[in-house]
């Protein structure tokens, strides 16, 4: 009953066979190399960041002055800081920081922006008209500067970041969602559970989300590496994470002094970044290649 | 066409609205004031007490926030406490120039060569030409400018001394900013126009058009390229606003001396009056931007009408 067009299973001309949505999306996904590429990229960061004190045992606060700035060798791959501490040991620990922000915040625009814009699509009226122009006003907000008020007003812990960051992200959301839901609702299908006696709150679940599932994960898999750039940006100006938070940005800014020389303390935080937001990109294309219904064969 | 404007313009009134009250009341509960001794400047506690009357931080938010905007609204936006000797307006007049040039003429620079890639990528699908593209527009999609202008200070002004580390007003200052700055916009441009294209070019208007014999060269510009690249108004559009209030990144690694420091500088000061200039000019071009957006969507789409309402 929850099928609509883009959803349904359609039968292979050749072989005679049900192709489902999701199948024929993963077919499609799994023939893309940058997108396989991209997906083992991120998985790997992931598995580095979770086993990052397995990997780097010291930890990333190990201080000794007498390993002050030394160049990448073989017992300290990236070299090591001002302080002495692995270079190599505080990026992995960085990338604990950088998934966190970027998963967290995934997390917190879905669970605020689906709910506030599938009511709102539903609803329509004032609850609509309000909703709405909450998220007019964020769009317009300067990122930045609301952030630094956050951080200003509460301190510049990792969540309270997450805090800034989530704020803002869950508009996207929320607009996708509504537009979607606004589609939806009129259709037959919908009229149809309706009539047989479905509660809103089941039809919403069953029979308008699973159509809202696909463009949903583009998003949350493009709005990730985003959310991570900011976080990078805000310790890059140095308004981000406090100083004892390993991370990326922080790791940027203060090596922005003896770039010159000490190169390799710039470089390699600034490729962790990079790399880790074109893996998520590619993933995210990816799955906008193999969940738009259009391109289905 | 006219109630429509209207409406618009109420609602650009209501953000503008709602925005100067959040930023003023954010800034004012944030804890911290323009006086906070700090090693380089420590204030006696009176001297702050006296200061804080004369500018009236003493008195109802509420009342506050009603001078200011009243002031505001005779043009009158204060003095900023991080240049003392000009007023905001001046300030902003003498630094946004700077960050305007930048910003447009990196959006130049973006369009001369995003659009172009997109539509080569589109119309060779599949060709080592549109992997290229593809692949160094996702990357350029995802590097951060402040690494990228990193990188290029390093190898082009450390190690080879080709172009100097910043500053601004000769030809040679500009060239690594706008390379740093455009590549995010270029990408953008480029993946959209590459979508766009390849959306028209499969459309059957163009099969017909070449089924009935026009050449290769006139379906492409008149019927493909027409329809593919009036969308891409709406992708441009909110750029403008973000690129033209400047990049912090950009501007502080290259030491330009336009506006875009003040984001974050007016903050960190506490800087009141220029926090609620910096916020209100931006919000105002935000908003135009996406009016000016839609309003030239529907002059040159005539399949496009205002309001809502339905054609036959």
């Amino acid at each position: 009953m929850q099928a609509t067009a883009q959803l349904e299973a359609v039968t292979d001309p050749l072989l005679g066979r049900r192709i489902s949505f999701w199948g024929d999306a993963f077919r499609r996904f799994r023939r893309n190399w940058l997108a396989v590429i991209g997906l083992v990229v991120v998985l790997t960061v992931i598995l580095l960041a979770v086993g990052a004190n397995l990997i780097a045992p010291q930890g990333y606060d190990t201080f000794n002055g007498a390993n002050a700035y030394q160049f990448p060798s073989w017992s300290h791959i990236f070299g090591t800081d001002d302080l002495g501490r692995d270079e190599f040991a505080i990026i992995l620990f960085g990338a604990r920081t950088a998934l966190t922000v970027g998963f967290v915040t995934a997390l917190t625009s879905i669970v605020i922006g689906v709910p506030m814009g599938a009511v709102a699509g539903l609803r329509g009226g004032s609850f609509d008209f309000a909703v709405m122009r909450v998220v007019d006003i964020t769009a317009a907000y300067p990122q930045v500067l609301f952030a630094l008020f956050i951080v200003a007003a509460s301190g510049s812990s990792l969540w309270n970041i997450i805090l800034a960051i989530g704020l803002l992200n869950w508009i996207t959301l929320c607009r996708l969602t509504r537009a979607q839901v606004l589609a939806l609702r009129d259709q037959e299908f919908v009229e149809a559970a309706r009539a047989m006696g479905v509660s809103t709150p089941a039809i919403v679940l069953r029979h308008l989300l699973p159509n809202v599932v696909g463009p949903l994960l583009v998003t949350v898999a493009v709005g990730i590496p985003t959310a991570i750039f900011t976080e990078a940006s805000l310790g890059f100006l140095g308004l981000g994470i406090d100083p004892t938070t390993p991370d990326w940005g922080n790791m940027i800014a203060n090596a922005r002094e003896n770039i010159s020389y000490y190169w390799y303390l710039a470089l390699f935080p600034a490729l962790a970044l990079a790399v880790t937001m074109v893996a998520f990109n590619f993933v995210g294309d990816g799955l906008r290649d193999a969940l738009d219904p259009r391109e289905r064969r | 066409m006219v109630s429509y404007l209207l409406q618009r313009l109420a609602g650009l009134i209501f953000v503008l609205f709602a925005i100067s009250v959040l930023t003023f009341s954010l800034m004012h509960a944030v804890p911290g004031g323009p006086w906070d001794a700090t090693a380089r400047n420590p204030l006696p506690p009176d001297v702050r007490a006296a200061l804080t009357h004369k500018f009236g931080y003493d008195k109802p938010i509420w009342e506050q926030y009603l001078k200011y905007m009243w002031s505001a609204f005779h043009g009158d936006f204060g003095v900023p406490f991080e240049s003392p000797g000009e007023t905001v307006l001046s300030l902003i007049a003498r630094t946004w120039p700077v960050t305007a040039v930048l910003g447009g003429l990196t959006l130049l620079i973006s369009l001369l060569f995003g659009v172009p890639l997109g539509v080569l990528a589109a119309l060779r699908q599949n060709s080592w030409i549109d992997y290229l593209v593809t692949f160094v527009a996702s990357l350029g999609f995802a590097v951060p400018n402040f690494v990228l202008a990193i990188v290029f200070i390093t190898i082009i002004s450390d190690v080879y001394h080709w172009l100097p580390t910043g500053g601004w007003g000769s030809p040679q200052q500009a060239i690594m900013p706008i390379a740093a700055y455009a590549l995010f916009p270029m990408s953008q441009i480029a993946r959209y126009t590459r979508a766009s294209v390849l959306e028209v070019v499969h459309a059957d208007y163009v099969r017909t058009a070449r089924a009935k014999g026009l050449p290769r060269r006139s379906v492409i510009w008149k019927h493909v390229l027409r329809n593919a690249l009036l969308p891409m108004v709406t992708v441009i559009g909110p750029m403008i606003p973000d690129l033209i209030t400047g990049s912090i990144f950009i501007e502080s690694i290259f030491t330009i001396p336009g506006l875009g420091s003040f984001f974050s500088s007016s903050a960190t000061n506490r800087d009141y009056p220029m926090i609620m200039a910096v916020t209100l000019l931006y919000t105002v071009l935000i908003a135009l931007t996406y009016l000016a957006t839609d309003l030239l969507y529907v002059v040159i789409d005539p399949r496009v009408r205002l309001g809502g309402a339905k054609q036959a």
